[in-house]
């Protein structure tokens, strides 16, 4: 039987973003209120735990709106079933605004 | 943003080589979109991150205490020099050659290495328990001391504020107390695997903390989270012959 996946607050405040649509580092920041120095390790171990799959926007499309491209970041199939996990340890962490409210 | 482009610059030479194309570009590409007053402090988790990484990779390297001491040393000698340089260059100093000033420097010595034993103290520091540790402990505090002695001078001759040299000795004592920390107290080498074991609810039924192996002394080192009456220190448990085949496999996938 596999065990379920034990997060951290902050590593579940970061997966509950993502979730709801803070696709990329900087917003995750402002949701969760972390700092960069948090995020961005949180970010990486997230990912070598396959939690979460990053990719890079295509240049054309960061070219066109005159900014550098984006490291979108999204949930895998097992982040999504950690979070669930998560989310019943963490109940608050549901509290996290959705991106309407963020980028407003 | 120049100047905090070149801040991610130098954070990222501290980055693994084989990472740092990837993490300069993550961080860059963040940067664009933090606002002008909050960019120093990102900026600054940056140059954190760089310098997690850095401990991950040079684990291996820095495994051994002469190593660490070597580097230590070196590192301690050159802000040193940097410091008399730059002081001598800008203001003209005399070495300090009376019995007074010899007498003053000394006690300040002394005074900063009382400091940083005050500071592992509060950090919560293993304190050695035999000879060789504490010699190690006890050499890499010294060796500690020359970089406050370092900055000092080259505050002085920059005119930066005297705190500055402490809040610098301050964070190399927590990195020596840290460094100490993850070593085995009797081979002095990093320990590996470590587990957290138990929780917070079993205080008064049984220990809870961290245990991690030493490969080479075939031991099991605990430490508890929390000091309780029954456990306060943290414990080498030494094993016997029986276990060393599963020490081996340990230390085959280590290397």
């Amino acid at each position: 039987m596999n065990d379920p996946v034990r997060l951290s607050h902050g590593s579940a405040m970061i997966l509950q973003a993502i979730a709801t649509g803070q696709i990329y580092g900087y917003t995750i920041m402002e949701v969760t209120g972390l700092p960069s120095g948090t995020v961005y390790p949180a970010l990486r171990r997230l990912e070598r735990d396959e939690l979460i799959r990053s990719q890079w926007e295509k240049q054309s499309i960061a070219d066109s709106e005159l900014r550098p491209a984006r490291k979108y970041y999204k949930l895998t199939r097992g982040g999504r079933t950690a979070l669930d996990a998560t989310l019943e340890r963490y109940p608050l962490v549901r509290k996290l605004s959705a991106p309407s409210e963020v980028l407003k | 943003m120049r100047r905090h482009d070149a801040l991610l610059r130098m954070a990222s030479l501290a980055v693994p080589v084989r990472l740092r194309c990837e993490w300069l570009r993550t961080w860059q590409s963040e940067l664009f979109y933090v606002p002008q007053s909050e960019a120093t402090a990102f900026c600054l988790g940056a140059a954190k991150d760089a310098g997690s990484l850095w401990r991950e990779g040079s684990g291996g390297w820095l495994d051994s205490p002469y190593r660490y001491l070597a580097v230590l040393s070196a590192s301690s000698a050159a802000v040193y020099c940097a410091g008399l340089c730059a002081a001598k260059v800008a203001l003209s100093l005399p070495l300090c050659t009376s019995v007074q000033e010899v007498k003053l420097a000394l006690l300040l010595f002394f005074l900063l290495i009382s400091v940083g034993a005050i500071i592992g103290k509060g950090q919560g520091a293993v304190w050695p328990a035999g000879f060789r540790d504490g010699a190690f402990l006890g050499l890499k505090l010294v060796m500690g001391v020359p970089i406050f002695y370092g900055v000092l001078f080259l505050g002085i001759a920059l005119g930066i504020p005297v705190l500055h040299p402490m809040v610098i000795y301050v964070f190399v004592v927590r990195a020596i107390f840290a460094d100490q920390r993850r070593r085995c107290p009797r081979c002095l080498r990093y320990l590996g695997s470590p587990v957290a074991i138990g929780s917070a609810a079993e205080t008064f039924l049984h220990w809870y903390g961290t245990e991690s192996i030493c490969v080479r002394c075939c031991a099991l080192m605990e430490m508890p989270d929390v000091s309780c009456s029954y456990w306060a220190e943290h414990r080498l448990l030494p094993l016997d012959s029986s276990w060393a085949e599963v020490f081996s496999e340990q230390a085959e996938a280590r290397s």
